[in-house]
């Protein structure tokens, strides 16, 4: 069985940036085209192996949805695999797997993702599928009322199932409050239930458009022979006029809100969101960037403060992380997940008293210097990684444009990450990890009336 | 620098496939077949009529393979493209030696970073991370494996495999740390209570395995790790973290030389010792169902039996046949009936798991509780009938087409590589391995793999746990029946 609890990697948001560019690396930096229907494509070249990665991102997520029809953009992204003009059902989701290619898709609260991973020698196939499924989607009744089963299914094993990610639900939909980003990608229930066919194609005619799409080309090809074969099959499909997306409020700081949840199952945890701007909202980029340190520096690295932290000999907590969502369109959360150690007797209450003193910390102490430095030359080293996974290059590139922050600046925030100061972060905690801007969540377990 | 965890949705398919990818191959040469032409007409995928008949090209590998003057196994394949190295040992060194003791291996592999001399857990952790180094552990049933990831410059190079080399040669075992990661298990063991498909995972080895060394969970029970010692721990790394029960798997930027000076100096820091022997193979289990009862939404259904061990000679049989079941993600028996013409489930897959003796062969799914009883006896249903009737030829050639095609997704990255190089070495198998099994997968007949597939799985012999809740039950509702049988067309190679 694998160990993960124990062994969970150091750095997890601020340090998951992608090398486009690794510096010492052969490979050319992103390149680029747009079509005359509006499609943008995105190319970084790597000829290792005769394997490319494809990504189609369109730029509809959850958080395009309106009110009362939370889960739609995730439903179409399923239904798409029932099937287009030139391939049925079958044919669609079995073809790729039968060519040897890894090829799935994903739902986000700002995209809708298809991709493939598979032989350099049939990305026109992969291409040729992306583009017929882009106008000539089938979207059949049966298929529908089917899926929709499919889907639900989904939602019970990924969240009903789960205490956890139902408290998670709860916890964003409070935290975001009335920003579209309040609603679970994979939608509510009751909203499954009444989800029509019909929706589903006008939301299909409203957003998959070659102008709404950003295309993703990672591995061993150049940009002569892709554009090409993106001419060649995207060329002649026809943009349309898109509907401006409704302007999504800021946070800003609304103030303290907190919640309790109590459900069996559910074990004794601390959750705090903060609301924070992403990179895209941030009026100042380096605020977004000091903050995605701020998991590594409290929770995430080996000398973080609260990992430190101590009630009597023993260790505080139990369970930590943090994350904070750096791409997204809309402004975000920076949120903390804690089990206070239980055989120490360290309440709820003691957890979150710990938690801001730590915060406290990092606003009224400047960070050292080590630490800094030790942050970021895993920063550097993490780059070089990257390189060493197609798909992981090719989703650094998607989001990064799907939530309006163009790829190309990647190699100039990372830069701007490694000569961020201490000052910085010690500026960007105090304004932004405020009682004004949290939500705080306490969970516990329900007991049973009869136990 | 994208946080998508939070909201990520996918469907099934990306991690089964990696599976069938670990076991991969070499270029495919397949006759042309009649039917092809026919199968082109049903749709008009341009590029698909205008693909060659050849099989993708591959990323060569060129393996390389050496033992230690203490006797590890080394392989290593030269990546110079990336100015950065991975490093993987591998040690006879899993919960299957446990012995009495279930959970000594997993603790003892926790506990390899916690304290080297000098250095505690920080500090070792700081070494790593101030070097950009990444060092990982993990522990399972046969195996128990170390790695590190670095960049290949000499000044990160060296500090990082002097720190690896200790950690892994010669941990101190400080007391404290011992009994914090107790409390981590201990906790663990908590959490997976409120999990139904830990549970019944749990039970199903318990009951396939009976007193063989798999039967237990790696992690061991809250009884048995309690009173484990740290003398226990001490001489489990000595006696499995030998030189001559480990695996040296090596990729990256460097040269024959320098990858030699690599797994000497890591073979030199290990204790001195042989190889552990191998676990005795399991006897049969006793058929039957058991149920756990509890009060989740999605009913958790496993059906499994013994399998095979890895170096059995029907696997490139068993894991074609395997994959037209329910190996792949789209398009397999169990997954066309159950989810695409029921909607019963989110996916099914099968698995046969081939280890150092008998792996378990696995149907895992959910479904919802009041079906239950009748998704249970169709899985069972479509498992009998293919036994019967073996794949169709148009199966079996679908599955030789996709095996070619995916394989060079097997080699892209230096972390699929070392996964691969730390296989062949710890279950010993040829260099050639990975042609080998394409070869042999490639010349498969309908009916070897269903002679296989019958060598190894009875229907009626099937050992099988359910976890939900307990409600009544409703009749499954009748499959839509759009499938009709329609060739995919793609062309042969």
């Amino acid at each position: 069985m694998p160990f993960t609890y124990l062994r969970r990697a150091a750095a997890a948001i601020a340090t998951s940036c992608l090398a486009l560019t690794a510096a010492a690396s052969p490979h050319t930096s992103l390149q680029g085209f747009r079509l005359d229907n509006g499609l943008q494509v995105y190319l970084h070249e790597d000829h290792r192996a005769p394997i490319i990665s494809a990504q189609l991102w369109y730029h509809v997520g959850s958080s395009h949805e309106p009110e009362g029809h939370s889960g739609l953009t995730h439903a179409l992204e399923h239904l798409i695999f029932e099937g287009t003009r030139k391939l049925t059902a079958d044919q669609y989701k079995t073809l790729l797997a039968r060519l040897g290619s890894e090829a799935n898709a994903f739902t986000t609260a700002d995209a809708t993702v298809f991709y493939q991973t598979l032989p350099a020698s049939r990305l026109e196939i992969a291409l040729e599928v992306m583009a017929d499924s882009m106008q000539n989607a089938t979207l059949g009744e049966a298929d529908f009322a089917r899926e929709l089963q499919v889907i639900k299914a989904e939602r019970r094993t990924e969240v009903e199932d789960s205490p956890m990610a139902l408290a998670m639900e709860r916890i964003h939909a409070l935290a975001y409050g009335h920003s579209p980003y309040a609603t679970p990608v994979i939608g509510y229930r009751q909203y499954l239930e009444d989800l029509s066919l019909a929706t589903l194609r006008v939301w299909y005619q409203t957003w998959y458009h070659p102008n709404n799409a950003t295309l993703v080309i990672v591995g061993d090809t150049t940009l002569e022979a892709l554009q090409a074969l993106v001419e060649r099959h995207f060329g002649t499909l026809s943009p349309a006029p898109l509907r401006s997306r409704d302007p999504v409020p800021p946070s800003d700081a609304p103030g303290e809100r907190r919640l309790v949840i109590a459900q069996a199952g559910l074990g004794e945890r601390l959750v705090m969101a903060f609301n924070t701007p992403s990179l895209f909202t941030a009026g100042n980029t380096e605020d977004a960037l000091a903050l995605s340190l701020v998991p590594q520096l409290l929770s995430e690295g080996v000398n973080a403060r609260l990992r430190k932290h101590r009630t009597g000999s023993a260790p505080t907590f139990q369970y930590l992380r943090a994350e904070y969502t750096l791409v997204q369109q809309g402004d975000s959360l920076l949120t903390l997940i804690a089990v206070p150690n239980s055989e120490q007797h360290v309440s709820l209450e003691d957890a979150e008293a710990s938690i801001w003193e730590a915060i406290e910390s990092l606003q009224y102490v400047r960070v050292d210097e080590h630490e800094l430095r030790r942050a970021k030359a895993r920063q550097l080293a993490e780059r070089v990684f990257a390189a060493d996974d197609l798909a992981a290059q090719g989703r650094a590139i998607g989001s990064h444009a799907v939530s309006g922050v163009p790829p190309e600046r990647l190699e100039d925030d990372r830069q701007a990450l490694q000569n961020l100061t201490a000052l910085r972060l010690q500026q960007a905690a105090q304004h932004y990890l405020t009682r004004d801007r949290v939500t705080v969540a306490y969970l516990r377990n329900e007991e049973k009336p009869n136990e | 620098m994208s946080n998508r965890s939070a909201s990520r949705y996918t469907l099934p398919g990306s991690g089964i496939i990696l599976m069938a990818l670990a076991m991969a191959f070499s270029p495919a040469q397949a006759d042309t077949k009649a039917e092809n032409s026919a199968a082109r007409q049903t749709n008009t995928l341009q590029s698909l009529a205008e693909l060659d008949g050849k099989a993708p090209s591959r990323r060569q590998l060129n393996i390389q393979s050496w033992n230690t003057a203490e006797g590890a196994r080394v392989l290593f394949v030269e990546a110079r493209e990336l100015p950065m190295f991975d490093l993987r040992v591998t040690f006879a060194a899993g919960s299957s030696q446990d012995g009495d003791t279930p959970g000594l291996a997993t603790l003892t592999n926790a506990m390899l970073n916690e304290g080297v001399a000098g250095k505690d857990v920080t500090a070792i952790a700081q070494g790593f991370e101030g070097l950009g180094a990444d060092f990982g552990n993990g522990s399972y049933r046969d195996m128990a494996v170390a790695t590190l990831r670095s960049l290949s410059a000499a000044d990160k190079r060296e500090p990082a495999l002097k720190l690896f080399a200790e950690v892994v040669g010669r941990p101190t075992f400080p007391e404290d740390a011992l009994k914090r990661i107790k409390n981590q298990v201990l906790a663990g063991f908590e959490y997976e209570k409120q999990n139904p498909g830990k549970l019944a995972g749990k039970a199903l080895f318990a009951n396939l395995y009976g007193n063989h060394p798999y039967a237990h969970p790696s992690d061991g029970t809250a009884q048995s790790i309690a009173p484990i010692s740290l003398e226990q721990l001490r001489a489990f790394h000595a006696r499995a973290y030998t030189a001559g029960n480990a695996v040296i798997a090596l990729v990256g930027d460097l040269s024959r030389d320098e990858a030699q000076a690599v797994a000497a100096q890591v073979s030199a820091a290990l204790p001195k010792g042989p190889a552990l022997s191998k676990p005795q193979q399991p006897e049969a289990p006793k058929p039957g169902i058991t149920h756990i009862d509890f009060p989740s939404k999605q009913t958790h259904l496993m059906l499994a039996e013994l399998g095979i061990d890895r170096n059995d000679p029907d696997w490139p049989a068993l894991s074609m046949g395997n994959q037209i079941l329910g190996g792949g993600a789209f398009g397999t028996r169990l997954m066309t009936e159950v989810r695409e013409k029921r909607g019963l489930t989110y996916g099914v897959y099968s698995a046969f798991s081939p280890m150092q003796v008998r792996g378990p062969f696995m149907i895992n799914l959910q479904t919802r509780a009041e079906l239950s009883e009748g998704t249970l006896k169709l899985v069972q249903d479509i498992l009998a009938d293919y036994l019967k009737t073996g794949p169709t030829q148009q199966e079996l050639d679908d599955a030789k087409r996709e095996l070619a095609g995916s394989f060079p997704l097997s080699n892209a990255s230096n972390s699929s590589i070392v996964g691969q190089l730390g296989a062949i070495g710890f279950y010993d198998l040829p260099l050639t391995w990975l042609e080998d099994f394409m070869q042999q997968s490639q010349s498969l007949t309908v009916d070897q793999v269903k002679a296989a597939l019958n060598k190894h799985l009875a229907a009626d012999k099937l050992v099988i746990v359910t976890a939900g809740p307990k409600v009544p039950q409703k009749p499954l509702p009748a499959p839509t029946d759009k499938l009709a049988e329609q060739p995919l067309g793609v062309p042969e190679h």
